[in-house]
């Protein structure tokens, strides 16, 4: 009986030191390189779409955020990321191993959604974003939030003392657009989310959820409008209505450092 | 070690996520296995009843609740049920939803404890003239609570172990407090294990209390 658990022990020892590969090497330098590769994103975005449908064999892992896919890539499990340019600029500039491969192969433009036929929310919106971007103060906040030496300052911005809400949902773990700053979440999307229930009249609550249940709980009415870096896809306006666009983006590939 | 723990539980005061999630966590699975035990003894009556109507309703209850996986149904109770209702409060949903699903194993924990009592027991209750209802209450359920203690103690340890799903309707619970501590600082090892060890610590409480109450109640057995 020893001798048998005794070589069991053994295979299971020596399997489990096989199986622990070490972190492949791997060279990515555009999105064409992807092609094959074990890539990771974050669960119903547009990166994630993209894998399926324009990228030949890649075995796609997809993580509820975007730094759960970072921590993948740092371990050595995935080959690369596919994510939006901010957050991955933010990923990379706390983590000195990761860097980004920036091939422009997919620009989009983030919009805020709201329930469908839902046009007085959605007129409202559209009235602050339009107010936003002729008063300056859009500038303002591009400035708070993606500044060029890195230290992000929140701005604050008063409620306004209501007792109807209206609720934003949001997933934070998205920097700079919403993440958390010990306790509280901040972003830009979260400081445009505060003038615009403003500008409407009603208390905002920030409801956190992941990313890929924000249409759900939107059609099922559990929040008012989404503020998380949602870009306004063909497929999206079926389910939801968008506002004007916010911000312009694109998807970059982020990978690890070669070694040197 | 020391320093990677200051920077990831204590700077900006993050840790104070953690005693909020755990508020909420203790919170829903309380008043979870409240409700799961007050809806496990309704269905397990109807269960062993001699009406028909009332075995099906339970059976069909029963099925359904423990055949379906709780992240699901947690998911169905708020994005299909209650928020188009109008009940967004998240936290309110995942106490009723964990209670109904605690409620379907409470349902057959009790009706073994029930059926597991002497017939005897009954017959001897009715022929001294006590009604069906007073036998059952003053009878059987005090000697078949006796015998579903262990089992009743394992369910609520699983019903708080299980409540860690429910960041998947928005709610703030432990795990949730530890996820939004590891997308702050890219640290996955402390955040994490600190959850593991507060779920750990949980459940070793309540296990050692409930072994503390099961020894109070052994000391009117005769047999020891």
């Amino acid at each position: 009986m020893k001798k048998i658990i005794g070589v069991i022990s053994v295979a299971i020892f020596v399997l489990g030191m096989t199986s622990c590969q070490k972190k492949s090497v791997v060279v990515i330098n555009s999105a064409a390189d992807l092609e094959g590769k074990k890539i990771g994103c974050q669960a119903g975005t547009t990166g994630e779409l993209y894998l399926q449908e324009s990228v030949k064999d890649a075995k796609i892992k997809s993580f509820k955020t975007g730094i759960d896919a970072s921590l993948d890539l740092k371990n050595g499990a995935i080959d690369a990321i596919v994510l939006d340019e901010l957050p991955a600029k933010e990923i990379v500039s706390r983590n000195p191993d990761l860097t980004i491969v920036n091939d422009n192969f997919m620009t989009e433009s983030y919009a805020i959604a709201v329930k469908k036929g839902n046009t007085e929310l959605l007129e409202s919106i559209n009235k602050t974003i339009a107010d936003l971007k002729s008063s300056g103060k859009y500038e303002e906040l591009i400035k708070a939030f993606m500044p060029v030496d890195g230290n992000i300052v929140i701005p604050e911005i008063e409620d306004i003392d209501s007792e109807n809400v209206v609720k934003m949902g949001t997933n934070a773990a998205f920097p700079p657009f919403e993440f958390i700053l010990g306790t509280d979440i901040v972003g830009f999307d979260v400081s445009m989310g505060k003038m615009i229930a403003n500008d409407y009249g009603k208390k905002l609550k920030v409801i956190d959820m992941a990313f890929d249940g924000l249409i759900a709980a939107l059609q099922s009415g559990a929040i008012d409008f989404i503020a998380a870096g949602m870009t306004a896809t063909e497929e999206r306006r079926q389910n939801v209505d968008f506002s004007e666009s916010y911000y312009e983006s694109n998807q970059v590939i982020i990978v690890r450092k070669p070694v040197q | 070690m020391w320093q990677s723990f200051y920077d990831t539980m204590i700077a900006q005061g993050r840790w104070i996520l953690i005693p909020k999630g755990l508020g909420v966590t203790l919170l829903i699975a309380f008043c979870a296995i409240l409700i799961g035990s007050i809806l496990g003894c309704v269905f397990a009556l109807f269960k062993i009843s001699k009406r028909k109507v009332l075995n099906i309703i339970a059976d069909v209850y029963v099925t359904v609740i423990r055949g379906i996986p709780m992240a699901t149904q947690l998911m169905i109770f708020y994005f299909v049920i209650f928020s188009p209702m109008g009940m967004s409060n998240a936290v309110l949903v995942a106490i009723i939803s964990f209670g109904i699903n605690s409620g379907a194993y409470c349902t057959e924990i009790f009706r073994a404890g029930i059926q597991g009592v002497d017939i005897g027991q009954m017959e001897a209750g009715r022929s001294l003239g006590l009604s069906w209802w007073q036998t059952m209450c003053k009878i059987i359920l005090p000697q078949a609570f006796k015998t579903i203690l262990p089992t009743y103690t394992s369910e609520f340890i699983i019903l708080i172990k299980e409540t860690s799903v429910a960041s998947f309707i928005a709610v703030v619970d432990l795990q949730k407090a530890c996820d939004n501590i590891r997308n702050a600082t890219y640290n996955a090892w402390i955040p994490l294990l600190s959850c593991a060890v507060i779920y750990l610590c949980l459940t070793l409480g309540l296990t050692k209390l409930f072994s503390l109450i099961e020894k109070r109640m052994a000391k009117s057995d005769r047999s020891k």
